[in-house]
């Protein structure tokens, strides 16, 4: 358990830092994601 | 339910250097050893299970034993071991059940001539460690809606009341115990510590209970035999995901605190800036022709940029087309955006499906001077469409905050749902069980 709390406690810093720099340099995690991945590439709803 | 211990209270220990003594049995002339001479006031044998007055050299015969004797203690009377740091020596068994006996457990009395008396009790393969206690816990107060005890400041909550009552005896014993005697027990628990107490009469005696691993009382008495295998989890077995003591909360709350001061500070000092904004129009002969933008200027170092497109599409699509480009070093970020809006009536009433608005959110994107590049394409159609474009720089994000807190409250929600099931398991086997009336109450 104390192993797991050690880990758990350096996942929450790392997570805190990468906040930090994502805040920072105005990268948005999930609308990168969004974007690059899955970003609408046409429409869902349309037929062409 | 069982976890109980429930014996009269201990004599006060004499003076140390104490001998064995061996006797017979006045019942069935069997060899009988007095291992806590002095301290003994009651011994079964082993042959015949009479209970012998140990007091004085009469040894009268308090009971006589009505069956067979079939029961092995698991730790065979006489076999010394450390516990704590103590060597005790096992001289009494006896089996207890409650009061239909369907549940019974096995009690050892341990014996030390400096220490006194101490119980090793189990049940269903778990273990405790019983130290009788002087003082009177405070009892018949209610914490967090339940029946709780207090001993040493600390609040232990009531888990079971029942009646304890002596199947089977072996060995000597600090009173005069009888086959089938009876007493109305309690039982308060706060892992890893048991509280219970046993009345009889006007007597009433309290002992104070810590869970032992089996593995602990296999290696202090060298016990050969398997041990049995615990099952279920005992009243004050503690939880081995317990979010009470461990760090982890202490820790989820200052990573809370910090994201969310961090968050606070991003409130303040993002620009939310409005960098440009033009009116393109899609003609349906203009497909796959570029529309150029005047150069504009993204200030700020290195951060976001946020473009909102609005098209007052009714029942129609566009998508749009959009390059972003460096006009100092030509680096190009491209996207594309379909806006589509469609409404109607049915059976049903009104619907809509779609927007007017869509927006997209560039990360990263260096200060310089930039324009757009944009490819509108649509259905045919004789009507021109027109699409408004905002830029906005260094603009506010809520994502990266709220995946935060869902990344850093991941594991202490699986912690306390383990946490909790363990709990819900232990009180299952309670009449006194919070969940129980939370269940009841939904």
């Amino acid at each position: 358990m104390k192993n797991k709390h050690s880990l758990y406690a350096s996942f929450g810093i790392i997570t805190c830092i990468v906040f930090f720099y994502a805040s920072m340099t105005g990268w948005a995690v999930w609308d990168s994601i969004q974007t690059k991945k899955w970003g609408p590439r046409g429409h869902s709803l349309v037929h062409k | 339910m069982a976890g109980e211990t429930h014996r009269p209270g201990i004599p006060a220990t004499k003076a140390p250097g104490l001998s064995q003594k061996v006797f017979n049995c006045p019942s069935c002339g069997g060899g009988i050893i007095l291992r806590a001479l002095g301290q003994s006031v009651s011994v079964a044998c082993r042959s015949c299970g009479s209970v012998i007055d140990a007091t004085n050299d009469n040894y009268q015969i308090i009971s006589k034993a009505s069956e067979q004797l079939t029961i092995e203690p698991l730790i065979p009377l006489g076999r010394r071991g450390k516990l704590h740091g103590v060597l005790w020596e096992v001289i009494g068994f006896m089996v207890r059940c409650d009061g239909p006996g369907i549940y019974c457990w096995r009690e050892y009395l341990l014996f030390n001539p400096m220490r006194g008396f101490r119980w090793l009790m189990e049940f269903d393969g778990h273990w405790n460690y019983i130290v009788m206690i002087k003082e009177t816990p405070t009892t018949d107060i209610a914490r967090k809606g339940r029946e709780a005890g207090i001993y040493m400041g600390k609040t232990y909550f009531l888990f079971h009341k029942g009646i304890a009552k002596v199947s089977y005896v072996m060995g000597e014993f600090y009173w005069r115990v009888k086959v089938n005697e009876e007493v109305e027990v309690e039982d308060y628990i706060l892992p890893p510590e048991i509280l219970s107490s046993e009345t009889s009469g006007a007597e009433v005696t309290w002992s104070m209970g810590e869970y032992l691993e089996p593995d602990s009382v296999r290696l202090a008495f060298q016990v050969i035999t398997p041990m049995p295998v615990p099952i279920g989890i005992a009243p004050n077995q503690p939880s081995p995901v317990s979010l009470h003591s461990p760090k982890i909360v202490k820790n989820w709350k200052a990573f809370i605190v910090i994201v969310l001061l961090f968050q606070m500070l991003n409130i303040i000092r993002f620009k939310n800036e409005r960098a440009y904004s033009q009116s393109f129009v899609f003609q349906p002969q203009d497909v796959a022709k570029t529309q150029v933008s005047p150069p504009f200027e993204l200030k700020y170092g290195t951060t976001n940029v946020e473009f909102t497109l609005h098209s007052p599409v009714q029942n129609t699509w566009v998508e749009v087309q959009i390059d972003l480009i460096n006009d100092s070093n030509g680096k190009t970020i491209e996207f594309e955006k379909g806006i589509e809006f469609y409404s109607g009536r049915d059976f049903d009433g009104s619907w809509s499906e779609g927007h007017q608005t869509a927006s997209i959110l560039l990360s990263s994107v260096p200060a310089g001077t930039y324009h757009l590049n944009v490819e509108i394409a649509g259905p045919a159609s004789p009507q021109s469409t027109p699409i408004h474009v905002l830029v906005k720089r260094d603009v506010l994000t809520w994502s990266n905050f709220f995946w935060t807190i869902i990344l850093i409250s991941v594991y202490p929600l699986i912690v306390w749902w383990r946490s909790r099931s363990f709990e819900l398991g232990r009180w299952v086997q309670s009449d006194f069980s919070a969940y129980h009336h939370h269940q009841e109450g939904e």
